[in-house]
């Protein structure tokens, strides 16, 4: 059962999130907001009350990348616009990963060590 | 024969039955062979692509009979609060770099993308489409539905995204003398989500630990990039 109240806590903290984007920030998206709520809902409850929650949201996470099969199907209609954009599609994908991360892991690095020499 | 096949590729748990078919060979795949190229969603929705073709299926049907996956979207982002509030205590010695480190690589990885479509010629569509692809797939798709985005088409840039990010980014890190497991982590993180936390899992508990927070806050910054851009515009 954990795994099923802790869905509902899951499925309140979606609702209300939506109700609060709707009525204040709706360029912000309602899950993401329950987000938030969830994560603070998490560093204040005891343990009792957050053990659902986690069972729940393992349960949830680990069935993502079934979740996520049928947006991705929808490239079934889009075939052509892929074929057609080849070359913007790839270097936007490739180019910006590739400054990025060499970029900003060594950002982190260097501010990891400033502040570790006083 | 016709008739009874059209029957059953029309009742409304079909396209339920193919994903989830779909999904669990694609899996065992992946298990089996352990090889990066091969994600279950790669896999699992070129499988079921190739089923619907075969069953004569068009996508307006399968999107509508669909609707119960779709909808477990929603609570699966909320329920990435779980993994960033058990990386919240590691971050807290750290929290400095972290935070820069992760809005001055959001914001780049985020203009680059942006740029390059746009300066290769990208439409407004493609363009939305691509740039949420760093940030984790439920938001992702949320993001580049409401800037005007193609939803299936996000969910497939996020997904050769991951699996780029991962092949390429440990190497690229070691080669850029980035040695530090919260460096490696928090990059995989931001830049390959899930796929990139898998990979960072195979170095270290440490680095795991930093690629899944940054994976969630990237998600999270990215949405507060947006919503701040959708209300000042």
């Amino acid at each position: 059962m954990p795994v099923v109240s802790g869905l509902l806590g899951l499925l309140g903290f979606q609702l209300l999130g939506t109700v609060i984007s709707n009525l204040l920030l709706p360029s912000l998206p309602g899950p993401i907001f329950g987000l938030a709520f969830c994560l603070g809902f998490l560093c204040l409850a005891g343990e009792s009350l957050t053990r659902p929650l986690e069972a729940a949201a393992k349960t949830l996470l680990s069935y993502l990348p079934l979740l996520m099969i049928p947006p991705a199907v929808g490239l079934m209609d889009n075939v052509d616009t892929l074929q057609d954009n080849l070359l913007p599609i790839s270097a936007a994908l490739l180019g910006s990963l590739l400054i990025t991360v060499p970029v900003c892991g060594w950002l982190m690095q260097r501010l990891i060590r400033a502040g570790k020499q006083p | 024969m016709t008739d009874a096949l059209t029957s059953l590729s029309q009742h409304p748990l079909f396209s339920v039955t193919v994903t989830v078919s779909a999904f669990l060979l694609a899996m065992w795949l992946y298990r089996r062979s352990q090889w990066i190229m091969l994600q279950p969603v790669l896999v699992g929705t070129l499988l079921t692509i190739v089923l619907l073709r075969l069953c004569k299926v068009d996508y307006a049907t399968y999107h509508q009979q669909s609707a119960l996956l779709w909808l477990l979207l929603g609570p699966a982002t909320v329920a990435l609060a779980v993994p960033l509030y058990h990386g919240l205590p590691r971050i807290r010695s750290l929290l400095l770099p972290t935070m820069l480190t992760l809005s001055v690589g959001t914001v780049m990885m985020l203009g680059l993308t942006i740029a390059l479509a746009r300066l290769l010629g990208a439409d407004t569509a493609l363009t939305m489409s691509l740039a949420p692809k760093s940030v984790t797939s439920p938001v992702a798709i949320l993001l580049s539905a409401q800037t005007g985005g193609i939803a299936s088409l996000t969910a497939t840039f996020v997904m050769i995204t991951g699996v780029l990010g991962a092949m390429t980014g440990p190497g690229l890190l070691t080669y850029c003398g980035v040695t530090l497991p919260a460096a490696r982590g928090l990059m995989l993180g931001m830049s390959a989500h899930a796929v990139g936390t898998l990979q960072a899992l195979k170095e270290d508990a440490e680095t795991g630990a930093f690629a899944a927070l940054g994976m969630s806050l990237t998600g999270v910054l990215t949405a507060l990039l947006y919503g701040l851009w959708g209300t000042l515009r």
